[in-house]
């Protein structure tokens, strides 16, 4: 028998950390190699972590709800019979400590974030995790305030802190502001965590430009009811929004640079080969956003039916990381809701965002005379850094003659 | 959670193996076990304590017969040294001498005292303290044995919670077998009566510099003889040399890159560069290291891990399986009291359910030679070997006026600190009073201090703690007390 620490793996895309979403094993309890011990979630989705060997599980390194950092412990497992392959998984044991290092002081970590022993000591009541917290301090110096505020964020999540198997529960010191009035106070976690994080990244980082237009629809609505009409004897269920996936899909190919993305660190701009469009949809947790990978490349047929799988998907939250991954622009349906205009925010590092509205009515003039017409809102938010007004009017143009005679799009030209 | 039922007011003999309930154990009443039983009480367990020698065991090595006795003997033998070489400042002596046998007597008094003490801490605290031989039967069952005594019946004890703190031993030479008369360990040095005429101290580390060095003061014609190139080789080079300067003023004869082979009671034979060496010494001090007691522990049948070097595996918070933690000398990282009595408190902790870790940025060395050495934290090397940039100073000893009326100028003060941040991430000191000067460097060091705060800080002249505002400065391009153009 031999205990080792499992630290968090890295599922994929550079993510760094994940979310305890639930411990399906129990301390004490025993495990079989590649059941599932726990579920975290990560930026992208959410991921059952197995075992990585036969045993007992002997401690969890986080209770459901803190934020655990790739490579941290994630949890600590008695191995039964012989130990896997410590390069697979690092080893708790100190078993390799260079000899010779009797006299020499216990070595610092690299990158050990500036705090005292007493600061360090909260946070390991608190459960919070140093490396994730910004000091307020001297120099970026962490203060054990700093600790408390980032802890009684997640107040509901550290009165669930999980104790060792024996003993009493842990004491749990976190001081929380109780509100008056009716107030409710939770933690940022989960979906709505990284929603977060992320419009704030791209909000702080992306200088946004966006043009609204309102496109004339009334053959992209007689187009889809024919298509519609047509398919549904097949079972499809086409709506308005293949149509603006191939749409877009034809204006990225007339202006690469909206099919783009910007490195602004190394200071380098990818024009993408592929057309994997997101698609912003609502679940119970938040905004996620599927891609279709290569739309250029399907039907509508193909991308009605991937709409349709990547809905309930979203629904059950089912989506897998390639899902949600590999976007290189995204469209924003917002119509649905009833949204007239909206002003979307991009998804960096991706260079622009649709937005479209719901399909109307309005009174238009059209050479001098009052006349209504079905009209669809469009909104475009890019990076200013990468296009300027005139590219994005040119985009919008191009966007909007493929949508006011979807006809266009059976032709295979670009313009 | 029987032992919440049936908590032990005192220990009652058990015939048979029917076990007494126990709720935290501690085995081992050395600077570990000791904190260990006092924090499990603060905390509200119900605490036994078993050492080898039971009331007569707290304490452990380090006080009994280690670090606390034979600073009392280095205490001794620099007063004597310093009042002698001290006549150019004026002083005239006679002969001074150290009566061994009356200095015995005043270590054992002191011993004693503070043995006591412990002893009043743990009744105090409501610690259990009982005599015997600790080991496993059963992954929850201790069986304590009094190994003076064969025909009385073993205890049995069914714990909740278990720390294992059961140190280290001298360890020993195959070449040099122990006799505790002409080969001696460390303990035996410390309990000698009278001052050898011709000493050899097998092993240049610190114990052996420490005794070797003491007794050199005191009279005796010591030989150390170290199997490295030079002594302290586990430290930075830099350290060691003005340590060698002094060990050869002091008439010490320092045999390096060799090893002892055989000790005839006449002379020691030393292989030294493929010739062999004969050293005419009374005695033979064998200081080569320590060996963790873990042998006869049985922790196996818990399920722990003992590794090749006999350390018992554990993860951060020093628990080797959910209920069973081991501290200090057994498991890795320094065998130093501090560190064992610092783990201590996170063990316990740990067991009685609290998050707890062991992750100290530094724990501090301490060489009690002459000059002393103390060293914490990052030296430059290591920095560079863990991939981390820093950028260090050092600043002698002669640029302190202080030192200088102590008639001391070898030595210095080493700062390393991260170059990014300036904090400082190491302080090397060597020097007189190196020892309680290292306190400052811990704690700026753990409150991770950058160069400025170190050189914000006032402190009161004329000290030798200004040594480490001054490497802060020089650091920074603006000393006082080093000419030359700075930044």
């Amino acid at each position: 028998m031999s205990e080792l620490d499992f630290k968090m793996p890295d599922v994929g895309e550079g993510l760094n950390e994940a979310e305890i979403v639930e411990w399906l094993v129990e301390v004490g309890d025993s495990v079989t190699e590649d059941q599932a011990v726990v579920v975290v979630q990560t930026d992208k989705a959410v991921v059952d972590i197995p075992s990585p060997a036969d045993g007992v599980v002997v401690g969890h390194g986080a209770p459901v709800g803190d934020i655990v950092l790739i490579g941290a412990t994630l949890f600590r497992l008695e191995v039964v019979g012989t130990a896997p392959d410590p390069s697979d998984h690092a080893r708790s044991t100190p078993a390799d400590t260079p000899a010779g290092a009797a006299v020499v002081p216990q070595q610092l970590a690299p990158a050990r974030p500036k705090a005292s022993p007493a600061t360090r000591k909260r946070a390991l009541e608190l459960g919070v995790l140093l490396a994730g917290v910004t000091g307020s301090g001297p120099g970026g110096r962490i203060m054990t305030a700093d600790i408390e505020a980032s802890a009684s964020a997640s107040a509901s999540a550290s009165a669930a802190m999980i104790a060792p198997a024996n003993g009493p529960t842990a004491p749990v010191g976190a001081k929380v502001t109780v509100p008056s009035g009716h107030d409710r106070v939770e933690p940022l976690r989960g979906t709505r965590r990284q929603i977060a994080r992320a419009m704030t990244e791209s909000w702080r980082t992306v200088p946004h430009v966006t043009e609204l237009r309102e496109i004339d629809a009334v053959e992209l609505v007689r187009a889809q009811r024919s298509l519609r009409a047509h398919l549904e004897p097949d079972g499809v269920r086409l709506t308005f929004l293949p149509l603006f996936i191939k749409a877009t899909v034809a204006a990225l190919k007339a202006h690469p640079s909206f099919n783009a993305s910007l490195d602004f660190d190394n200071e380098l701009i990818t024009y993408r080969s592929r057309y994997n469009i997101g698609i912003a949809m609502s679940s119970d947790e938040g905004l996620v956003v599927p891609v279709i990978h290569d739309a250029d490349l399907k039907s509508l047929v193909d991308l009605a039916r991937e709409l349709d799988a990547l809905t309930v998907a979203a629904r059950n939250r089912s989506l897998t990381l390639d899902q949600m991954s590999g976007g290189t622009f995204t469209i924003s349906n917002y119509g649905s809701y009833g949204t007239w205009m909206g002003t979307p925010i991009i998804r960096p590092p991706e260079a622009a965002i649709a937005g479209f509205g719901r399909v109307r009515d309005a009174v238009v003039a059209i050479d001098g005379r009052a006349v209504v017409r079905t009209v669809l809102p469009l909104a475009v938010s890019a990076d200013h850094r990468l296009n300027d007004g005139h590219h994005l009017g040119a985009f919008v143009s191009a966007l909007a003659h493929f949508l006011s005679d979807p006809v266009l799009l059976i032709s295979g030209s670009n313009s | 959670m029987v032992a919440k039922i049936f908590r032990v007011a005192g220990i009652s003999m058990v015939v048979g193996e029917i076990a007494v309930s126990a709720d935290l154990m501690i085995v081992g009443g050395g600077p570990g076990g000791y904190a260990a039983a006092l924090r499990g009480a603060q905390l509200g367990r119900n605490v036994i304590l078993v050492d080898r020698d039971g009331e007569d065991g707290v304490g452990g090595v380090c006080l009994r017969v280690g670090c606390i006795p034979s600073k009392a003997l280095i205490e001794v033998a620099d007063h004597i040294h310093r009042t002698r070489s001290l006549g150019h400042a004026g002083i005239r002596t006679g002969d001074i001498t150290l009566e061994l046998g009356a200095w015995q007597q005043w270590k054992t008094r002191l011993v004693d005292g503070l043995t006591a003490g412990v002893s009043q801490l743990l009744r105090a605290a409501g610690v259990s303290v009982i005599a015997g031989q600790a080991q496993l039967s059963r992954p929850d069952q201790l069986v304590v044995n009094d190994p003076t005594n064969p025909l009385a019946p073993a205890q049995y004890f069914q714990f909740t919670d278990l720390v294992l703190a059961t140190g280290s031993r001298p360890a020993a030479l195959a070449a040099l077998p122990r006799d505790g008369v002409l080969i001696l360990d460390s303990t035996d040095a410390l309990a000698l009566q009278e001052i050898p005429r011709a000493v050899a101290v097998v092993g240049g580390g610190y114990i052996g510099l420490e005794i070797g060095t003491a007794l050199a003061k005191l009279g005796a014609k010591v030989t150390i003889v170290e199997f490295c190139d030079r002594v302290l080789p586990a430290m930075d080079k830099a350290f060691a040399r003005p340590v060698t300067r002094r060990l050869r003023q002091l008439g010490i004869n320092l045999v390096v890159n060799a090893t002892a082979q055989h000790f005839d009671g006449m002379n020691l034979h030393v292989a030294q560069s493929g010739s062999m060496v004969a050293i005419e010494v009374d005695k033979v001090i064998v200081a080569v290291g320590r060996s963790p007691n873990t042998e006869h522990l049985g922790l196996d049948t818990a399920g722990a891990v003992i590794d090749e070097r006999g350390l018992v595996n554990v993860a951060g918070d020093r628990r080797a399986t959910p209920h069973i933690a081991a501290i200090g000398d057994i498991v890795t990282g320094p065998a130093l009291a501090h560190k064992a009595t610092a783990e201590a408190e996170v063990a316990v902790e740990a067991l009685c359910g609290q998050r707890a870790e062991f992750n100290p940025a530094t724990i501090p060395a301490v060489v009690f030679c002459d000059p002393e050495v103390a060293t914490a934290g990052y030296t430059a090397d290591d920095a560079g070997a863990a991939g981390i940039d820093v950028d260090a100073v050092t600043l002698a000893l002669v640029a302190s006026g202080r030192a200088a009326t102590m008639a001391a100028r070898d030595g210095f003060l080493q700062l390393v600190w991260e170059r990014n941040t300036t904090t400082v991430v190491g302080v090397h000191i060597v020097g007189p009073h190196a020892s309680e000067l290292i306190g400052q460097g811990v704690l700026a060091i753990e409150m991770a201090a950058t160069l400025e705060d170190i050189a914000g800080s006032i402190y009161a002249h004329p000290t030798l703690s200004e040594q480490l505002g001054e490497a802060a400065r020089l650091a920074l391009g603006r000393p006082v007390h080093v000419p030359g153009r700075h930044r």
